[in-house]
């Protein structure tokens, strides 16, 4: 079955137009020789046994007829009838053969024995007409039983046999008439249309970059239609064609410029970050350093308030910088396991002191079906959540906050959680709900500090979370609730506990060219119980890298000579194996996936506390 | 002459077998019943040569009933004409023809014949058989079916083999003898009451 498939589909795969118009002259053919002969012999056949059927029944009714004159001996009505039957063309011959009648006998025995000597009697009586030759038909002379003769009937069957080839002359001329006809037709239709049709084929399928028009071809008028129209197409498409290409043109150009704008704007806020957040973290490092000394306790409250005040300054900064990064689409999500509930209380803890200075409550509500482990991303959530307490601080004369979180859908492994903020504070009108999420919008008076970019940003990462924010206030004096939901990932099972920071072992190489920096991470690196070498520039990271013997090896991205991907990439390629990590202001995804194209093994994002610190470098030293 | 093709011949079967009365089945008739005649009076010329009573006469007067009947096949007309050529080639037959059943009765009973050929049916036929027995005259006809009627000599040609017909009463009445070997031939046929 699946051979015959299989030949079946062969042949029809070979089988093209000109294959089909042979083959079907050639059954046509063959059917109609056949059927020609076939019918000839049938024809043949049936004319036969009805001229034999009409044959005997002629003679038959010859035999009656002639009987009684046999009988009598009339001579001449038996020729008489002999003469008739002659007139059938397919008679050539006839004979009657019979005995004499009896009586003539007794009137001879009368003559004899009156004395008379009448001549001997005939044995047989005949009489012939005509050519007795060929087939020959025989039929008795009954009378009342007795055979008193034969009628005997030659037939010429030359008539019949000319009749026969007659007709099959004229059925194969009719029939191959016919069958050449169909043929003729068939490859008129074939050369009118199949083989135009296939010819605009082949012409579409050979077509060049550029379709060109179809010669015109004499046909029928639908293949006419079809031509024009193939041409008429092919005009347009060349038309659209040259559109597209222009239109490409000018995109590619568009893309190019954009391209271009786009690296300039990474090239710009890599730039940027870099050169606010490298004195920011010294500034802040220093500020650290001054605070873990021992200090009057005047100096100790003007260190405080430069800490505080360099503080938000890093927050306005990081707010500008975030909103730069979300609008170039340069931020990712990362998800990692965490404690929602430690979360929530690490939010408690940060900001109920403010609160509490304030004059204000902070409170914590947490659903008793809140999941504790979740998988998503922590840090956004945070920093969301930070926003959103950070405004209800802000705005909030008298009273307090609620922060609140519950559980709103649970799918199979995913949790919807709505996490709400609700201040007592000065509210916001309803035409300023949708207003607040525009970025640099501000409805606070100028004497409150901010960017106007809080609640855009919030936004942002909301969506980038695949969650929202929503805002509803009954009005200016009446407070306002954030609601902020979020889709995170089930997580079976119970977190570790957060190892206290201890301290750490083995020699670490920091290349950093700035002085600032690089003596607040020597002075970081070493509490952390680490051996520190720092070298100012590219090209001595590399030297003492290889020369060495370092557990770890910190490189700032940017420095003067050799940068620290350059640096990575040329100690690779030596065969260093030990972990090297990019310290690096550049907050960009771009330059962290760089990174670790060039062979670095972590990223860490300056301004970075000790903790953080610890945190990163604890997974490669112990 | 005409030639016709097989189907026109089987057309033409077809007409002969639809109307076998035609015409030409007509003349076939005619020509049987003269056949007939002939050898019935053929019979007669050698059985007064060969009669006991009739063989030494050198005249035989002949007295000829030929009924004048007018039909479309003219069969009758045919049968007369026949038996008036036999006798006029034979001198030794001096005939009288009559044409009805009341000449054929006056003729006997005026003349004197010694044969009496029947032709054809009159209605006076009866009579007239029994008018030649009384005056024996020989009666003689092609027509069989007049021997049980009284007629003294017919021949038969209807059955299988051709048999000399004779009235039994007849052939008492007139006494008429043949020699053994003919008369073993003859097929006796007795009057109807």
């Amino acid at each position: 079955m699946k051979g015959a498939l299989a030949i079946r589909r062969r042949l029809l795969a070979r089988l093209n137009a000109t294959v089909l118009v042979l083959l079907v002259i050639l059954v046509s053919v063959s059917l109609t020789v056949g059927a020609t002969l076939w019918g000839t012999y049938v024809v043949q056949k049936e004319l036969a046994r009805e001229r034999e059927e009409n044959l005997k029944t002629l003679l038959l009714h010859t035999v009656r007829v002639i009987e009684p004159h046999v009988k009598l001996l009339v001579r001449s009505e038996i020729e008489r009838v002999a003469d008739e039957l002659l007139q059938f063309e397919f008679i050539k011959g006839v004979r009657i053969v019979w005995q004499e009648p009896s009586i003539y006998g007794d009137i001879r025995e009368m003559d004899i024995l009156l004395g008379r000597h009448p001549s001997n009697p005939p044995e047989r009586l005949q009489i012939s007409k005509g050519d007795l030759e060929g087939e020959i038909f025989s039929l008795p002379i009954i009378d009342q039983g007795e055979v008193i003769g034969r009628l005997e009937v030659a037939v010429d069957d030359r008539l019949h046999q000319e009749l026969i080839h007659h007709l099959l002359e004229r059925f194969l001329f009719v029939g191959l008439f016919i069958s050449f006809l169909v043929g003729g037709l068939l490859y008129l239709y074939y050369r009118l249309v199949s083989h135009p049709a296939l010819a605009l084929a082949k012409h579409m399928e050979q077509a060049p970059e550029k379709l060109l028009p179809f010669p015109e071809v004499p046909g029928p008028k639908e293949i006419r239609v079809l031509v024009e129209s193939y041409n008429h197409l092919v005009e347009r498409l060349n038309h659209y064609r040259e559109e597209l290409k222009a239109a490409m043109r000018r995109w590619q150009e568009e893309a190019t410029r954009a391209e271009a704008a786009s690296r300039a704007k990474t090239t710009f806020l890599a730039n940027i970050t870099h050169e606010l957040r490298t004195p920011m973290t010294a500034a802040l490092g220093m500020a650290e350093l001054l605070a873990d000394g021992s200090l009057p306790s005047e100096e100790r409250q003007y260190v405080d308030n430069l800490r505080n005040s360099l503080k938000t300054l890093s927050g306005l900064i990081e707010d500008v910088l975030s909103f730069a990064r979300l609008e170039a689409e340069r931020e990712n999500v990362r998800e990692e396991v965490f404690d929602l509930h430690a979360l929530l209380e690490d939010l408690r803890k940060l900001f109920e002191p403010q609160f509490r200075s304030q004059g204000l409550y902070l409170k914590l509500e947490i659903a008793p079906d809140l999941p504790r482990l979740v998988k998503g991303d922590e840090a956004k959530i945070r920093q969301v959540l930070i926003n959103l307490l950070g405004n209800a601080l802000k705005f909030t004369m008298k009273g307090g906050a609620v922060l609140s979180a519950r559980v709103v859908q649970r799918n199979e492994g995913l949790v919807h959680v709505e996490f709400a903020v609700k201040d007592t504070g000065v509210g916001i009108p309803e035409d300023a709900l949708e207003r607040i999420f525009i970025p640099f919008e501000r409805l606070a008076p100028e004497s409150i500090p901010g960017t106007g970019l809080g609640l855009s940003i919030s936004q942002h990462l909301a969506r980038m979370l695949g969650g929202s924010i929503e805002v509803k206030s009954e009005g200016p004096g009446h407070g306002a609730t954030f609601y902020f939901r979020v889709p995170l990932k089930l997580v079976e099972g119970e977190r570790p506990e957060a190892p206290k920071v201890e301290k750490l072992s083995g020699r670490v190489l920091l290349a950093e060219d700035n002085a600032v920096t690089r003596h607040f991470f020597v002075k970081i690196l070493e509490k952390l119980g680490l051996s520190v070498v720092a070298v100012a520039d590219g090209n001595q990271a590399l030297e003492e890298a290889l020369k060495g013997d370092f557990d770890l090896v910190l490189l700032d991205i940017r420095m003067p000579g050799l940068d620290g991907l350059e640096v990575a990439r040329r100690l690779r390629a030596a065969g260093f194996r030990k972990p090297i990590l990019a310290i690096t202001a550049h907050a960009v995804s771009e330059v962290e996936a760089e990174s670790l194209r060039a062979g670095m093994d972590g990223f860490i994002t300056k301004p970075i506390s000790r903790e953080e610190l610890w945190r990163h470098l604890s997974r490669w030293l112990s | 002459m005409k030639k016709v093709n097989f189907l026109l011949a089987y057309w033409m079967f077809l007409f002969y077998s639809l109307f076998p009365l035609g015409t030409g089945r007509a003349g076939t008739l005619v020509t049987i019943e003269t056949q007939k005649a002939r050898l019935t009076l053929s019979l007669l010329e050698r059985f007064v040569r060969l009669e006991d009573h009739l063989r030494h006469r050198r005249i035989y007067r002949v007295l000829a009933l030929l009924p004048k009947v007018h039909t479309a096949f003219q069969d009758q007309r045919l049968v007369n004409e026949t038996v008036l050529e036999f006798f006029r080639r034979r001198p030794n037959f001096v005939l009288t023809v009559v044409s009805d059943g009341r000449q054929a009765l006056r003729a006997l009973r005026e003349g004197n014949y010694d044969i009496l050929y029947i032709a054809g049916l009159v209605p006076e036929i009866e009579l007239i058989l029994k008018e030649a027995a009384e005056r024996g005259v020989l009666t003689v006809s092609h027509l069989t079916e007049l021997v049980p009627e009284g007629l003294a000599l017919s021949l038969d040609l209807g059955r299988r083999r051709a048999c000399i017909l004779a009235n039994e009463r007849t052939w008492q009445v007139l006494s008429l003898r043949l020699p053994a070997k003919i008369a073993r031939k003859i097929c006796f046929v007795s009057t109807d009451q």
